[in-house]
């Protein structure tokens, strides 16, 4: 994909993201834009630490494992977004954990997830 | 927009009638944290990611916790015994303040806790993340003292080292027997991935010997891939035995290394593992957040007590209806708690909780199976979410297997400095 569209591409996951964000929290939408935020944040740090479980603190692996556990933080939001789906559509050959996980997140979530982990650092809630 | 006046209102009449929230504001409340395990630990370090102005305090007897988790992986002879021990230096770095006491009681009214050094503290909002203790006497015969026998080794420490001592001096063609205990208690699949390691362990070095459980259950989690995996890689070593088959002991006879079954059948041992029913842990009653199951019921939405107002009970001391009694869950569980916390004592919207949960157990060196489950909140209950809650394929490929194992050792790694640094 040439650069000027996986930007296109990427913005407009960005505000698909945001947009399935506000959608899934009413009451957030209604509230002030500061507060609206700081939900938002809070909300999504509390999903990502579902993941950082076993992905690291982070999302990042601590060292000296034995690499099974991919980082997370810093790929782009397409490409953990596209692995994602394909986890949960069981698209994923080989896989173990991760086709019955993300059957617990919807779309909203998961747009969110691949945009707080696509952060170069962990944003603050 | 009137929905939100009202909300503004209803804060606003919160704030007024209680002090911690008026404080809270003033940017210095309190939260006093009982518990240095997966559960409490890792309230106390993400209460002070998401909210650094709250002075958090997390009281916790061991200056090393040694995990349950893993702890089985030691037993075998596969794991030192350091590294299945954390310290709290990172925790002190994150800005907690640290307490190695024993918190002894708690009074509600006052909002105080007292611990075993005669140190009061006081708190606005108090977490309580205690695991669990055995009940004693629960099975006939079976108190502390027949615990220095025939050890359970379900709180992980000295009881853990008695038993591989045991195992150690055991002779080949003995017999290790481990009694198993009915729903709930900690750690589901605990008892059969310690089965599956002493197993392991007597095929290497006493291939003589024989694995004797005793189960006051039909069934279990991973039942399948456990009863699979034994037959593959232990043929007749292990024997289970289920409640149908008189598997359930009801009288411990810890000096002769002996037990006795519902319908009278006596079994010998050379190894006696005891796993006896369980309860919240001790403090956890002392504040009254527990109920007549002896376990502490709670809100789905931020873990809060439905007994006590200002206390949140998690991990295995809690009620949580489908969630497991697992480390990983109280981690999660503690990312919830905080995350509710730091909203709520700034003012902040409650964010909504989620969790997760993933349990690996290793049957052997390079094969391992998991179980995982997503849960939500759904008015102050939890549920889990549809099609999220499953086990590994049975007959699954080796590659499969070996698979499972690496991430359960980078599971333990990373869930390791997720909450204590390391």
């Amino acid at each position: 994909m040439p650069l000027a569209l996986a930007t296109q591409a990427q913005a407009a996951i960005t505000s698909i993201a945001f947009t399935a964000l506000a959608l899934t929290l009413p009451c957030a939408a209604q509230t002030a834009a500061p507060a609206a935020a700081a939900l938002q944040n809070l909300d999504t740090a509390l999903l990502a630490s579902n993941c950082t479980t076993c992905h690291g603190p982070g999302g990042q692996p601590p060292a000296g494992g034995s690499g099974s556990i991919p980082a997370l933080r810093g790929q782009g939001s397409a490409a953990l977004l596209e692995r994602m789906q394909a986890f949960k559509a069981g698209r994923v050959a080989g896989a173990t954990v991760m086709p019955l996980l993300m059957q617990g997140y919807d779309a909203a979530q998961m747009q969110a997830l691949a945009q707080w982990f696509a952060q170069p650092a962990e944003a603050k809630p | 927009m009137p929905r939100l006046q009202r909300r503004q209102l209803l804060a606003s009449a919160a704030a007024l009638a209680a002090p911690a929230f008026v404080r809270a504001q003033g940017a210095s409340a309190r939260v006093v944290v009982v518990g240095g395990g997966f559960g409490g630990a890792t309230v106390a370090r993400y209460l002070r990611r998401w909210a650094p102005q709250i002075q958090v305090t997390l009281v916790e007897p061991a200056e090393r916790f040694v995990t349950c988790p893993f702890s089985n992986h030691y037993l075998a002879g596969l794991r030192r015994w350091d590294s299945i021990q954390h310290g709290y230096d990172g925790l002190r770095s994150a800005g907690v303040q640290v307490v190695h006491a024993h918190a002894k009681d708690v009074d509600g009214a006052r909002r105080q806790l007292r611990l075993d050094t005669g140190q009061v503290l006081h708190w606005d909002r108090l977490v309580l993340s205690p695991g669990v203790d055995m009940r004693w006497g629960a099975l006939e015969g079976y108190d502390q003292a027949a615990a220095e026998l025939a050890p359970h080794a379900w709180k992980a420490g000295a009881q853990t080292q008695l038993l591989r001592r045991q195992l150690e001096a055991m002779p080949d063609g003995g017999r290790f027997v481990m009694v198993i205990p009915d729903n709930p208690f900690r750690c589901p699949p605990g008892p059969y991935e310690r089965a599956s390691l002493v197993a392991h362990y007597l095929k290497r070095h006493k291939p003589r010997s024989k694995l004797l459980l005793l189960d006051a259950k039909n069934n279990f989690s991973k039942k399948e891939l456990f009863l699979q995996g034994w037959k593959a890689l232990y043929g007749d070593l292990v024997e289970w035995i289920s409640l149908a088959q008189d598997g359930q002991v009801v009288r411990v006879d810890a000096p002769a290394l002996e037990v006795e079954t519902a319908f009278g059948a006596r079994h010998k041992a050379d190894v006696l593992n005891v796993i006896p029913p369980q309860k919240a842990g001790l403090i956890a009653e002392r504040a009254g957040v527990t109920d007549a199951s002896g376990w502490a019921p709670v809100r789905g939405e931020n873990l809060a007590s439905e007994r006590v107002p200002g206390m949140h009970v998690l991990g295995d001391a809690a009620l949580a209806g489908p969630i497991p009694k697992s480390g990983f869950a109280a981690n999660n569980q503690g990312k919830v708690v905080a995350a509710a916390l730091a909203a709520e004592l700034s003012g902040r919207p409650a964010p909504t909780a989620w969790y997760a949960n993933t349990c690996y157990s290793l049957l052997a060196p390079g094969y391992g199976i998991s179980v995982v489950g997503v849960y939500r909140a759904q008015d102050g209950r939890l549920i889990d979410l549809p099609h999220s809650v499953g086990v590994s394929p049975l007959d699954a490929p080796p590659a499969h297997r070996a698979a499972e194992a690496r991430q359960g050792a980078d599971w333990y790694a990373a869930i390791s400095a997720d909450i204590w640094g390391g």
